[in-house]
C-alpha cells in the first residue's frame, strides 16, 4: 500500500466518519468504528481511508486506479453504492462494504462468483459454422449501430457490480434475477456480429422478467450508463418470443 | 474465505433508510412501492367488494340496509380514497407496459407524468363523488 496523499499540514475541519469493520480472525459479526478524519478540499473516500492507513488503523478495502477507470473501489457509502475515488468525504459519512456479497474483511468483498457466472453464461461470440479468419479474409460486417452501441455503452462498462448491489430484486447469488450487469454483458456479446448463440433464451433463464423498473442501476451507475434501459430492449425481445413464455426460466444457463 | 456472510439488507428496509437520511432514491422506486401498496389495497377490496356485494344481495332488507351502510361519510371517504389508489395504479402500470414496448422512453418524465395524471383524473372523481 503505498500513500499519495501530501501530509495534511492545515486541514479545513475535522470529520468524523464511520466505518463497518469485520476481522473474521476476531469478530463474529461486523461491527461500526468512528474514525476522525482532517479534511482538505478536494478529499475523497479512497484519501481518507489512506489516510487513516496512515496513521495504523489497518481497514482493508480495495483500490487500484484512483480515476474511476478500474472499478475496484466500489462500497456503500451512506447506503448508496459508489465508487470511493469519486465520492468527496463528508461529515457523518457510513462507509460499509456491498451488501450483495459476501464480507472478507472489513470493506473487500468476495466476487469471485461474477466471473464465474460470465463463464456460465458464455460471455464470447459463438460461431459454429464460419472459417477461421486469414489475412485475406474481410472485415466484420458490423453494423454501424452496433459499433454505436459498443463505444457508448457496452465499452464503458467498468463492471465495478454497483448496479448488483443496487437492485433490489437481485438480493443474492441464489435469486432468480441475476441482476443488471449480466443482462448488459449478454446485450453486448447479442450485438457482436459473430454471435449465432440464443442470447435472449439465456436472458429469459438468466430471470430477465423479475425486473421492477426501477432503474435504481442507472442511478447509482458511476459511469452513467442506464443498464435498466438495456433491460427494458431485452425483454422487449424476450416477450416476443413465445417459446420462452412457460417453463425456460429456472433451467441451468449456459 | 468469504464463509462469513452479512444478512443482506431487505429492500423495504434499505428504502427506508434511504428516504429518511436525505439521501432519497429515485423516482422509479417510489413508484414502484405505490405500484406494490395499491396493489396489495386494490386486492384487499377485491374480497371486501364480494362481501358487500354477497350481503347485500340476501334480500330487499338486507339490500336497504347495506345501502344505507354505503351511504355514511366515513364509507365516502375511504372510496374517494380507492378511486385514487385505482387511479395511480392504472396510470403506473400504464406506464409499465409503454416502457416494455418502446425502452428508451424516459422513465422519469413517464413516472412524473403518471402522478399528474394521478392528481387531475383524482380530483375530477373527487369533484364528481362529493
Amino acid at each position: 500500500m503505498t500513500c499519495y496523499l501530501p501530509p495534511i499540514d492545515k486541514p479545513d475541519a475535522i470529520y468524523n466518519i464511520q466505518i463497518l469493520r469485520f476481522d473474521p480472525e476476531k469478530d463474529r459479526y461486523p461491527h461500526w468504528e468512528s474514525y476522525q478524519v482532517p479534511f482538505v478540499r478536494t478529499m475523497t473516500v479512497i484519501e481518507a481511508l489512506e489516510y487513516l492507513w496512515d496513521q495504523g488503523e489497518y481497514i482493508a478495502f480495495r483500490s487500484n486506479c484512483r480515476e474511476f477507470t478500474c472499478g475496484s473501489c466500489a462500497m456503500e457509502i451512506n447506503g448508496k453504492p459508489a465508487l470511493a475515488c469519486d465520492t468527496l468525504l463528508e461529515d457523518g459519512m457510513r462507509i460499509e462494504p456491498l451488501s450483495r456479497f459476501p464480507v472478507i474483511k472489513d470493506l473487500v468483498v468476495d466476487t469471485s462468483t461474477v466471473p464465474e457466472r460470465f463463464k456460465a453464461l458464455k460471455l464470447w461470440p459463438e460461431c459454429k459454422h464460419r472459417e477461421p479468419a486469414t489475412k485475406d479474409s474481410p472485415p466484420l460486417p458490423a453494423a454501424k449501430s452496433a459499433i454505436e452501441h459498443y463505444r457508448e455503452t457496452y465499452s464503458r462498462c467498468i463492471e465495478c457490480y454497483s448496479c448488483l448491489d443496487a437492485c433490489p430484486q437481485s438480493d443474492s447469488d441464489e435469486s432468480p434475477y441475476f441482476g443488471p450487469l449480466y443482462m448488459l454483458q449478454l446485450a453486448r456479446v447479442m450485438e457482436h456480429p459473430l454471435d449465432e448463440k440464443d442470447r435472449v433464451a439465456q436472458a429469459a433463464e438468466a430471470g430477465i422478467s423479475h425486473c421492477i423498473n426501477c432503474y435504481e442501476c442507472a442511478n447509482v451507475c458511476p459511469m452513467n450508463l442506464s443498464p435498466a434501459t438495456i433491460v427494458n430492449e431485452l425483454r422487449s425481445k424476450t416477450i416476443r418470443r413465445l417459446d420462452l413464455l412457460f417453463g425456460r426460466r429456472r433451467k441451468e444457463v449456459g | 474465505m468469504g464463509d462469513v456472510t452479512r444478512s443482506r439488507k431487505k429492500v423495504t428496509q434499505r428504502f427506508l433508510e434511504r428516504t429518511f437520511r436525505g439521501r432519497p432514491m429515485g423516482i422509479g422506486s417510489y413508484v414502484w412501492m405505490f405500484q406494490r401498496l395499491t396493489g396489495l389495497v386494490l386486492a384487499f377490496y377485491l374480497g371486501l367488494h364480494l362481501l358487500v356485494l354477497g350481503s347485500a344481495l340476501k334480500g330487499g332488507a338486507s339490500f336497504n340496509q347495506v345501502m344505507a351502510m354505503l351511504e355514511t361519510p366515513w364509507i365516502k371517504v375511504l372510496e374517494t380514497a380507492l378511486v385514487w389508489v385505482a387511479l395511480f395504479h392504472t396510470a403506473n402500470g400504464i406506464r409499465l407496459v409503454l416502457l416494455d414496448l418502446v425502452p428508451s422512453l424516459n422513465q422519469r418524465s413517464l413516472a412524473y407524468g403518471a402522478l399528474v395524471v394521478t392528481i387531475v383524473l383524482g380530483a375530477m372523481g373527487t369533484s364528481f363523488m362529493w
